[in-house]
């Protein structure tokens, strides 16, 4: 196996994430010097990136006839070779569409919430982890619940 | 005739010791104190104020207590509207708004108080009032520098304590709490102290009394433990412990009987992972670039501060009020 096409398989395992922008710095780099200069990998990103654009499109704008068309796929037919042909494109299309929305929906709910209330959670957790300290502020630790965190460093989470 | 004179200066002595107010020991005082935690019965209203720098937040709270069972509901400030419950062996939070209650387990360590009185020295400084009662004034001073500090007023006659300041490790104010009013005579009412009908219960896996094979089992790696701890703390348990949105973590907890340090520990592998439950955002699932400092304070609340760490793929974070130096320390040694 020559190195570039090595590199390909490499760069390839990583387009995805590329598309998406969640790779860090020197990852994006790489990516971005290697479709520079390769041709089948710039055309498998812009595969991918196609195919983004097309679910985000999909998400945005249901075919307004959708709902007549599973009703209409849901009514008995004939057995015919028209209708078994039909019924099967209709279901490819519903599959297509529940992938559509289950991909839409995992990447609404993996959507991480805010770093700060992460850190919250953790300092609530620390208050419950000192709630049995002798003479411990169990009042203030409450109320400490509800007072946001503070960020000190650039690398904040 | 020698026997003549001898007893009646004895018990001079003693009446004038009596009569001069002798001072009193301030052990004697706080172990008082730490028993009546465990069984006075009131009601009353509290007082209590988080600084942040040279801001401060405050809320009124009306508190009911019937021994080990305590009630805090918040009248005012950013958590009005929020109760907590306490049964003495977990805390549930009552948020009004969702009707939902969260209950989590809560560490507890008996010999805490021999704990703190090696690492803490107690003085009666004093005597003050608070709501109307006379209180003996202790301060909890620490023996080793960087460590938080507190002042107790202590009700004379009940030994609760009525009055709290605690200090941070740098010496600066971070909470205090006080009594506006109290009522020892009234016994709440037990339908106080319990979730009422109709609110949901989320029962968070956060224990207080895990096995370091049961929280290895839940969280799927063996928890690390530091190689360094500042001086006086002691290793207290493994715990699990369970964020709201269902995130498992290993709760290592290190005390000196009056602060408590937490380590969460967390595979690192799933943070990068995308899908329902996965990721707690802490990390974003990439490695730390260069030049970011690792160890370093992330995040910090009136009552402690935050650093982290990568070892491999562990994520390992260190919370509490110690001073930066040792909390960076203590977050270092896990590398």
């Amino acid at each position: 196996m020559s190195d570039s096409s090595r590199d390909c398989i490499d760069i390839r395992s990583i387009l995805a994430d590329y598309a998406v922008g969640s790779l860090r710095d020197s990852d994006r780099l790489r990516v971005r010097r290697h479709v520079q200069d390769c041709e089948h990998c710039a055309a498998e990103l812009q595969a991918i990136e196609a195919t983004g654009a097309l679910l985000d499109q999909a998400v945005l704008t249901p075919a307004p006839d959708q709902w007549e068309a599973i009703q209409a796929g849901l009514r008995p037919r004939k057995s015919t070779v028209g209708s078994w042909l039909a019924r099967h494109r209709l279901q490819s299309a519903l599959a297509a569409t529940a992938s559509v929305v289950a991909i839409a929906a995992g990447l609404l709910f993996s959507n991480r919430p805010p770093a700060e209330v992460e850190a919250q959670t953790l300092f609530v957790d620390h208050a419950t982890m000192s709630w049995r300290e002798p003479f411990a502020d169990r009042a203030a630790l409450g109320l400490a619940v509800a007072v946001p965190v503070e960020k000190r460093s650039e690398d904040t989470p | 005739m020698r026997r003549c004179v001898v007893l009646p200066v004895a018990i001079l002595c003693m009446l004038m010791n009596c009569s001069s107010g002798a001072q009193p020991n301030a052990t004697d005082i706080l172990k008082k104190s730490y028993e009546a935690e465990t069984r006075a019965s009131l009601t009353g209203r509290m007082r209590t104020t988080l600084y942040t720098g040279s801001a401060a937040t405050t809320g009124d709270i009306a508190i009911c207590r019937s021994g080990r069972q305590v009630r805090m509901d918040y009248l005012s400030g950013p958590s009005a509207g929020m109760s907590i419950l306490d049964d003495g062996r977990s805390m549930t939070r009552l948020d009004s708004r969702t009707k939902t209650a969260y209950v989590s387990g809560t560490p507890e360590a008996p010999e805490h108080l021999s704990l703190l009185l090696a690492n803490y020295t107690p003085v009666v400084t004093g005597t003050g009032r608070v709501a109307g009662r006379d209180c003996y004034v202790l301060a909890i001073r620490p023996k080793y520098p960087g460590n938080p500090s507190k002042r107790l007023w202590i009700d004379q006659s009940t030994f609760v304590a009525l009055k709290t300041e605690r200090f941070g490790s740098d010496g600066k104010p971070t909470m205090s709490t006080e009594y506006t009013s109290v009522d020892y005579s009234k016994r709440p009412s037990a339908s106080l102290f319990v979730v009422a009908k109709g609110w949901r219960t989320v029962r968070l896996a956060a224990s207080g009394d895990s096995s370091l094979d049961a929280v290895r089992k839940a969280v799927g790696f063996i928890p690390v433990k530091p190689g360094y701890v500042p001086k006086g703390y002691r290793f207290d348990g493994y715990y699990l412990r369970e964020n709201p949105r269902g995130i498992r973590f290993a709760g290592l907890r290190y005390t000196n009987g009056m602060n408590t340090i937490s380590v969460y520990e967390h595979d690192r592998p799933c943070l990068g992972g995308r899908g329902p439950g996965r990721g707690m955002g802490m990390g974003r699932g990439q490695e730390p670039r260069a030049g970011r400092c690792a160890g370093c304070i992330l995040a910090e609340t009136p009552h402690a501060q935050m650093a982290r760490v990568f070892v491999g793929d562990l994520m390992v974070i260190v919370v509490g009020d110690i001073s930066t130096a040792e909390l960076q320390n203590m977050a270092n040694s896990f590398r």
